[in-house]
C-alpha cells in the first residue's frame, strides 16, 4: 500500500503539499477500510497510481477554472494557467484506455493550434524586431543629415518615431491575439474533455 | 443502468446520505454504489467540492490505531440538500410525464 501511494504522491505534480496530503490521507484510509491488502487489488479497484493521479488533478483543474473569475484580471496568469491545464486534459486523456484514438485525434489538433500560436508569436517578434532597427536607423540617419539637409532629416526622424511607436501597437494586438488563441485552445480542450468525461461515465454505468 | 448520474444528483445523494449520519469515505462510496455504479476513484472529488463549497466538515475519530476521516453535513448543506431534492421532484414529474406518454392531456 504504502509504495502505491509513493507512486500516487509522486504523480501528484502541481498540488500544494496540503492538498496532496489530503488526497493521500483519503487514499490511504480507502484503501485501509476496503482491506485492498495487495497492490494488485488496489489497481484494481482504483487503477494505476498515474491513472488515479490523473483524474485527480484534471478534476482539480477543470474545477479551479470554472470557479475562477479573478483570473481574467491576469491575462499573463490565466494563459499560463490554460497552459497547464490544456497539458493536465492531455495527460488525462491518454491515461484512459478507450479514448487513445480520440486522444491521437485530439492531441494532433492541439498540436497544431499550438504551433500556429508559436508562428503568430514567431511574426509578432519578426515584426517587432524589423519595427525596433528600422525605426532605430532611420533616426540614425535622420540626426546624421539634420545640420545639412533639414527637409530630409525631418522626414528620417519622422518615420523613425513612427516605427518605434508602432511596436507598442504591434505588442498590444500581438498581445491581444495571442491570449485569444490560447483561450480558444483551451475551451477546445476543456470541450473535449467535458464530453470523453460523460462518455467514460456512461461506460461504467453500463 | 444506462443512465448516466450528473454531478448535481451525486452531490445530492451523498448530502442526503449525509443527513442521515456521519459517515467515513469508504462507507460513503459503498452507499452510493449500492444503487449507482459510480467508480472507485469518483467520490473523493466530489466530497471534497462539497467540503469547499461548505455543505459538509470533516472530523477524524481514532480507529484501530489510525484515524478515519468523518463527514457531517453543514446547515448550508441541509440547505442545498432540499434544494437538489425540490429540483430533482420537479424533474421526476416531468421525466415521467413524458414517458408516459402523456403528451396530448
Amino acid at each position: 500500500m504504502n509504495n502505491y501511494l509513493q507512486q500516487l504522491e509522486k504523480h501528484l505534480t502541481g498540488l500544494s503539499p496540503a492538498e496532496k496530503d489530503d488526497v493521500l490521507e483519503f487514499y490511504r484510509e480507502y484503501i485501509l477500510d476496503a482491506g485492498l491488502d495487495s497492490e494488485a487489488e488496489i489497481t484494481q479497484k482504483l487503477g494505476r497510481p498515474k491513472q488515479l493521479a490523473r483524474k485527480i488533478l484534471a478534476d482539480y483543474s477543470i474545477k479551479a477554472d470554472d470557479g475562477a473569475d479573478t483570473w481574467m484580471d491576469q491575462p499573463q496568469q490565466k494563459s499560463r494557467h490554460n497552459l497547464r491545464l490544456m497539458w493536465i486534459i492531455l495527460l488525462a486523456l491518454f491515461a484512459t484506455p478507450i479514448a487513445i484514438p480520440i486522444a491521437l485525434v485530439v492531441f494532433g489538433l492541439i498540436f497544431i493550434g499550438i504551433l500556429l500560436i508559436g508562428i503568430l508569436a514567431v511574426v509578432a517578434l519578426i515584426l517587432l524586431a524589423t519595427a525596433i532597427i528600422g525605426g532605430f536607423a532611420a533616426l540614425a540617419v535622420g540626426f546624421s543629415v539634420l545640420f545639412t539637409h533639414f527637409a530630409t532629416a525631418l522626414f528620417f526622424i519622422g518615420i523613425g518615431l513612427i516605427a518605434l511607436g508602432s511596436t507598442f501597437l504591434i505588442l498590444i494586438i500581438a498581445k491581444y491575439l495571442l491570449s485569444l488563441f490560447v483561450q480558444m485552445l483551451t475551451n477546445f480542450t476543456k470541450f473535449v474533455y467535458n464530453k470523453i468525461q460523460k462518455r467514460r461515465q456512461a461506460k461504467e454505468a453500463r | 443502468m444506462a443512465i448516466p448520474i450528473n454531478t448535481e444528483l451525486l452531490d445530492g445523494c451523498v448530502l442526503a446520505i449525509l443527513s442521515q449520519e456521519d459517515y467515513y469515505g469508504y462507507a460513503i462510496t459503498q452507499l452510493v454504489q449500492q444503487t449507482i455504479p459510480i467508480s472507485e476513484s469518483t467520490l473523493y472529488p466530489v466530497l471534497r467540492r462539497l467540503k469547499k463549497q461548505g455543505w459538509l466538515t470533516t472530523y477524524d475519530k481514532p480507529f484501530q490505531g489510525r484515524n478515519r476521516r468523518y463527514y457531517q453535513l453543514t446547515p448550508n448543506g441541509l440547505q442545498r440538500l432540499s434544494e437538489i431534492r425540490s429540483d430533482w421532484e420537479l424533474y421526476k414529474h416531468q421525466i415521467d410525464w413524458l414517458m408516459k406518454g402523456n403528451q396530448d392531456e
